[in-house]
């Protein structure tokens, strides 16, 4: 057992590094480390890791508070068909909640505790930032508000970035931890809960990124996109505006068609051209270039690596969004 | 596509949720080799815990069928180990230690409401188990070896100790009104024979109190009465038009009622693995998010300083397994165990009982023809070898 994995380990020594840069675990007091952590992040963040109930709908799902006066970030799923909603606590107290905006491309909204106090909170981070291996700890209230218990905590790390705004960690979630926070190892929001796969390490969370570039329209009370479980069909989808084709015995991407007005376009991207590489990784073909694009965003630069007429020549694209392309 | 999105509905609803590819689309070789050299890593490091513990754990088969983990007490002769689990077993049940040694077993004793049992061996003693008093709070991390010292399962504690026993809970007897705004509950109606209907609690009236604390709608109503015992005495503020009273009400014990989980829930429930046939209803169990295999829950469970904080109760769904702590067993060990003859398995729900619904086809759009077939061909296969991974992650010598 020991030495079949062996050669995986030497295999993958470049990315260990990367990792330990974060935080590692080469020893037992490393983990020691991270369990305090840990522990202190879960007893700080509980009191504001709220339950969402609409009674409209007959849904339950979750949210966490991030300001004193109560404005609490949920998935835009979990507020879907409801005005105000019921904002329960963890030890059962409950308030009346107002649904503000939401973007549904990205499963984000915002809800307002309508009522005057002084609520608990916890303070937002950063998610673009983040990588396989980064260390989350996760809440929420599985399976509905539970008056017997708070809400579980649950550990994990980052498992793969994208699509877009999106993230996938193995903090294992189900029905009922829709909108609740997930957590950085200084207690910082990074992401809010969305959806699951079957495997246990497919859970996925929207950046709190996203949430900081939609803030004021959805303070606004603004209502917009499509809840979307395809990322390929996602309108925030990040895209260069190309028709693809694939050729047997040729690597790469076989640009067929390039949209007028597109990303492609303007950086001089020709029918024929054969894209090779993105971003220094090779792409073989048109799956793994969707699959490199759905980790990036609208608005961010790739530098596609082109054959044309047995030359190789660079360029540098900044990505639109799929719904500015073709709506 | 192949996600489910998460809020719980009240409503059954029978379609939204396919299960159909398990790999994650977007994972990059890169990423998938960072959080394996980390997986490694981790095991690595947390090996020197599990030493101790490893030593009186144990695996129970049942001929050639790996059934459960078992924990050694005792005189080094005696195993507890998850009754559900070896209750089905024939005249061949073994138990094999640390070292490897095979013994033949008999079941001595169950403790029923635990899904527990003792089994007996003559063979030599092992090491019985050294029990920890420590109270693992919220987030502390929880690991469980496997017999050879590897690592099981790994875990933080996600919800601490309570009892899982809905009889157990104190009861009020109020049924509260749902078209209510508050502040307060107003009554709707009263459970017959319960301790509202003793201390003259009627409907309309509203209930604004438990105790010192207000109470600002059913749910909190429900809530203020988790930690009061059932037999104990509560004061009631209730206001009846205008007037508002005290009223002393005497808890008595919350009715066994059926609850389903709703197709949905159930669905995610299973989600991700296996789960233990008899996995609720515990009288005092940690909740952690350990992902253990049925076949390997009844062993012990350490902290980061290798102490036996208690044992593996239940894999209960996706993202729950259940841990007895070890006073809760101390004590229970303390009681005597019903005879196996006339012993039970709790049989939980129905729904775990049926098999797992076949998952929905994948509603992909069919998109050009070989490329297409190709690329189910290739996450198939990724599938596949995810599996692979996996048994070989746990992998246990065969006998």
């Amino acid at each position: 057992m020991r030495n079949r994995l062996l050669p995986l380990l030497v295999a993958s020594l470049p990315c260990l590094i990367s990792v330990e840069a974060r935080e590692p675990v080469r020893d037992l007091k490393d983990i020691q480390t991270l369990e305090s952590k840990v522990a202190a992040i879960s007893a700080k963040v509980l009191p504001a890791t709220v339950a969402l109930l609409s009674e409209r709908t007959g849904s339950s799902g979750s949210g966490v508070i991030v300001s004193e006066d109560g404005l609490v970030l949920t998935a835009a799923h979990v507020i879907q068909g409801a005005e105000s909603i019921l904002v329960v606590f963890p030890d059962g107290k409950q308030v009346q909640g107002k649904v503000l905006g939401a973007n549904y491309s990205r499963d984000m909204a915002m809800v307002k505790i309508q009522d005057k106090g002084r609520w608990p909170f916890a303070k937002t981070g950063n998610s673009k930032n983040l990588d396989a291996g980064d260390w989350v700890v996760a809440l929420g209230h599985s399976a509905g508000f539970d008056a017997a218990r708070t809400p579980p905590v649950r550990f994990g790390r980052v498992i793969s970035k994208g699509p877009g705004n999106f993230l996938t960690t193995d903090c294992t979630l189900i029905g009922g931890d829709s909108g609740g926070p997930l957590f950085d190892l200084d207690g910082n929001i990074v992401a809010i809960h969305s959806s699951i796969g079957k495997s246990l390490s497919n859970n996925n969370h929207t950046g709190i990124d996203g949430f900081r570039e939609d803030w004021e329209r959805m303070l606004a009370g603004e209502t917009w996109g499509s809840l979307s479980l395809n990322p390929f069909a996602n309108p925030e989808m990040p895209v260069l505006g190309i028709g693809m084709a694939m050729m047997r015995g040729v690597r790469g991407v076989i640009v067929e068609s390039v949209v007028q007005g597109s990303p492609a376009a303007a950086a001089g991207v020709r029918t024929g051209d054969v894209i090779r590489v993105i971003d220094g990784s090779e792409v073989r073909d048109g799956r793994e270039l969707l699959q490199i694009l759905a980790k990036r965003q609208a608005g961010d630069e790739v530098k596609l690596g082109v054959r044309r007429d047995r030359g190789d020549i660079e360029m540098k694209v900044k990505l639109k969004r799929r719904s500015e392309l073709f709506e | 596509m192949n996600k489910s999105i998460l809020t719980v509905f009240g409503l059954l609803l029978l379609h939204g949720v396919t299960t159909a590819d398990d790999d994650i689309p977007l994972l990059r070789p890169e990423e998938r080799r960072a959080v394996e050299a980390q997986t490694e890593e981790f095991q690595r490091s947390i090996a020197p815990v599990l030493k101790e513990a490893a030593n009186s754990a144990v695996r129970v088969w049942s001929g050639k069928r790996r059934l459960a983990y078992g924990t050694v007490i005792g005189d080094g002769k005696k195993i507890l180990t998850k009754w559900s689990e070896v209750a089905g077993a024939g005249p061949d049940l073994v138990v094999e230690g640390a070292g490897g040694e095979a013994m033949p077993a008999v079941i001595a004793g169950v403790y029923e409401d635990n899904d527990l049992a003792i089994l007996e061996t003559n063979g030599t003693a092992l090491t019985p188990v050294r029990w920890s008093k420590v109270v693992p709070p919220l987030g502390t991390f929880l690991a469980a070896p496997q017999p050879n010292g590897r690592l099981a399962a790994f875990g933080v504690v996600s919800v601490p100790e309570r009892n899982l026993r809905e009889t157990d809970s104190a009861f009020l007897g109020v049924i509260g009104s749902m078209d209510f705004d508050g502040p307060g509950v107003r009554i709707e109606s009263i459970a017959p024979d319960s301790g509202a209907a003793a201390a003259g609690l009627r409907p309309g009236q509203i209930i604004l109190k438990v105790g010192d604390r207000a109470i600002s709608g059913l749910l909190e109503l429900r809530n203020s009465l988790v930690g009061r015992a059932p037999g104990s005495r509560v004061n009631v503020r209730v206001k009846t038009g205008a007037d508002e009273n005290d009223v002393e009400v005497l808890l008595g014990n919350r009715p066994d009622l059926p609850s389903y989980p709703g197709d949905r829930l159930s669905t995610m429930e299973r989600m991700g693995g296996p789960i233990s046939k008899v996995r609720d209803s515990f009288t005092s169990a940690i909740q952690s998010d350990m992902r253990p295999r049925p076949e390997q829950i009844g062993g012990p469970v350490v902290d980061l300083k290798g102490r036996v904080i208690g044992i593996t109760l239940a894999r209960s769904d996706r993202t729950r397994s259940f841990i007895m702590p070890a006073a809760a067993v101390e004590k229970l060990l303390l009681t005597a165990p019903r005879d196996p003859a006339l012993a039970k398995v709790r049989q939980e729900d129905e729904m775990a009982a049926l098999p797992v619904r076949r998952a929905a086809m994948p509603n992909r759009v069919p998109d050009g023809g070989g490329a297409e077939r190709l690329r189910q061909h290739l996450s198939e296969m990724q599938r596949l070898m995810e599996f692979m991974r996996e048994e070989m992650e746990n992998l246990e010598p065969e006998r």
